[in-house]
């Protein structure tokens, strides 16, 4: 990269173009190029060469800091002018910004709201596959409700491949009091389920396992609050909780994360549904807790759904006959009397439920 | 912000001392005349442009010469609040200095 004629080393002399402020205002190719001159007479060509490159070299950063410091000082001379402006008219200022913190604050609230409300229990691992079962009990879609009968789940499970899973959970508010020792509480949160329901539903644990937890009766799975509500900070692992009103003691098979506030469960405590006579009914007239089941993957749910009728036929057409003597296909000729299954799927239980 | 840091005093003094011949070649030979500091003229270039921006320094383009392959020479002057800061340091210098004699005779 050397010339000869009129020695200076181009490489450098190239690179100096980029240095648009030294070149404008301090000259730099003018300075550096008399005092290589005055160099190369005195000290020779090696010399000389060898400073013009230690002067290049140094001057490529120590631009970027000139750079940055004009552009602070830029930006310092806009906000004086902005702040006095504002001084100058601060009656309008004032409305024009406060207008538009208003609505950027709105704005910001709606849409957390709206993110919040969509993102309603999309933690569970497959949430995709997971429906609650419902059904309907007039001709048309607002005649639905969403409980079904004790043994719907374990019959789906039995006739269905597609049914992965298939778990019952007891949703109403129950106000029991509970008592551990000497604490006593009347506790809201109690909610009743399969043992299978942390095979469906994403639950993190703290303590126990997700697999055993709920399969014994008078077992329960009770959420962080609630150890610390009753335990401070012991092992609740092993402990009974007594439920007052049943006279039942619960042992503490497991400890869970607190629900989250975008879950459409909220429970305190879980525990296992055999416990309860209700769970080995067998009537299916009395619809009384949800069920809930898993998908097999690349199903859709309208396939299952299209042989419900014929699965209700099987299961409670003999129990309608017993009851009434009325065979169960003459009571469906009267369109009023429809009676069917459809499948939800869990995302949309928050918001079209 | 009032004070001169050690690389201004120089650099002003120099150019004070150069009166109307104050350029980035001159500057840097008096700079070693007085400190035998070895300026490199990235530091040279951004120090005169912090004291252009706190008007202790002004510049004026000269006329181009062939020794400077067809640039012209930039000048630069002190201003009179310039004058005043360098002014200001020295007798604060003086201050420090006098008052302890016994330091300059070891």
């Amino acid at each position: 990269m050397k010339n000869t004629s009129k020695p200076a080393p181009r490489l450098a002399v190239w690179l100096l173009a980029f240095l648009k402020r030294y070149e404008a205002e301090y000259s730099v190719s003018g300075d550096v190029h008399e005092e290589f001159r005055e160099i190369m007479n005195e000290r020779g060509r090696f010399r000389a060469y060898l400073w013009f490159w230690g002067q290049v070299l140094y001057l490529l950063p120590t631009y970027t800091t000139l750079s940055v410091t004009v552009g602070i000082a830029r930006l310092e001379s806009y906000l004086k002018v902005a702040l006095r402006c504002l001084k100058r008219h601060k009656g309008y200022s004032f409305i024009n910004i406060a207008g538009l913190t208003i609505g950027m604050a709105c704005s910001i609230v709606i849409a957390i709201f709206v993110f919040f409300e969509l993102s309603f229990d999309q933690h569970h691992e497959k949430a995709s596959q997971i429906y609650r079962v419902g059904a309907q009990f007039g001709p048309t879609t607002d005649m639905r409700g969403a409980f079904t009968a004790p043994p719907v789940a374990q019959a789906l499970m039995d006739d269905f491949p597609e049914v992965v899973h298939a778990v019952r959970y007891s949703p109403w508010p129950r106000n029991y009091l509970i008592s551990c020792g000497e604490k006593k509480f009347l506790e809201k949160g109690i909610k009743y389920a399969d043992a299978n329901f942390f095979d469906v539903f994403t639950v993190p644990f703290i303590q126990g396992n997700p697999d055993t937890a709920l399969s014994d009766p008078c077992t329960v799975v009770i959420t962080e609050g609630i150890a610390r509500k009753y335990f401070r900070n012991d092992n609740p692992l092993g402990e009974s909780l007594r439920l007052e009103d049943r006279e039942e003691e619960y042992k503490i098979t497991g400890v869970v994360e607190d629900c989250p506030a975008n879950s459409h469960f909220q429970f305190d405590m879980i525990a296992s549904f055999i416990t309860r006579e209700n769970s080995r009914d067998t009537g299916w007239m009395g619809h009384s807790l949800f069920t809930y089941i898993v998908l097999q993957e690349g199903v859709a749910p309208s396939q299952l759904e299209q042989k419900f009728p014929d699965f209700i036929l099987r299961h409670y057409g003999p129990q309608f006959f017993a009851q009434t003597g009325v065979r169960y296909q003459d009571h469906l000729r009267n369109e009023k009397n429809y009676y069917g299954y459809f499948l939800e799927p869990l995302l949309d239980i928050h918001l079209k439920s | 912000m009032q004070e001169l840091t050690v690389l201004e005093q120089v650099i002003l003094t120099a150019i004070w001392s150069l009166k109307d011949d104050a350029y980035g070649v001159s500057i840097r030979k008096e700079v070693k005349k007085i400190s035998g500091r070895n300026l490199m003229y990235g530091t040279l270039y951004n120090a005169l442009d912090q004291m252009r921006r706190k008007d202790y320094v002004v510049t004026k383009e000269g006329s181009p010469t062939p020794n400077r392959r067809g640039r012209s020479k930039i000048y630069y002057h002190l201003t009179p609040r310039g004058e005043k800061m360098l002014r200001t340091a020295y007798e604060f210098q003086e201050a420090i200095w006098a008052s302890i004699p016994d330091f300059i005779e070891d």
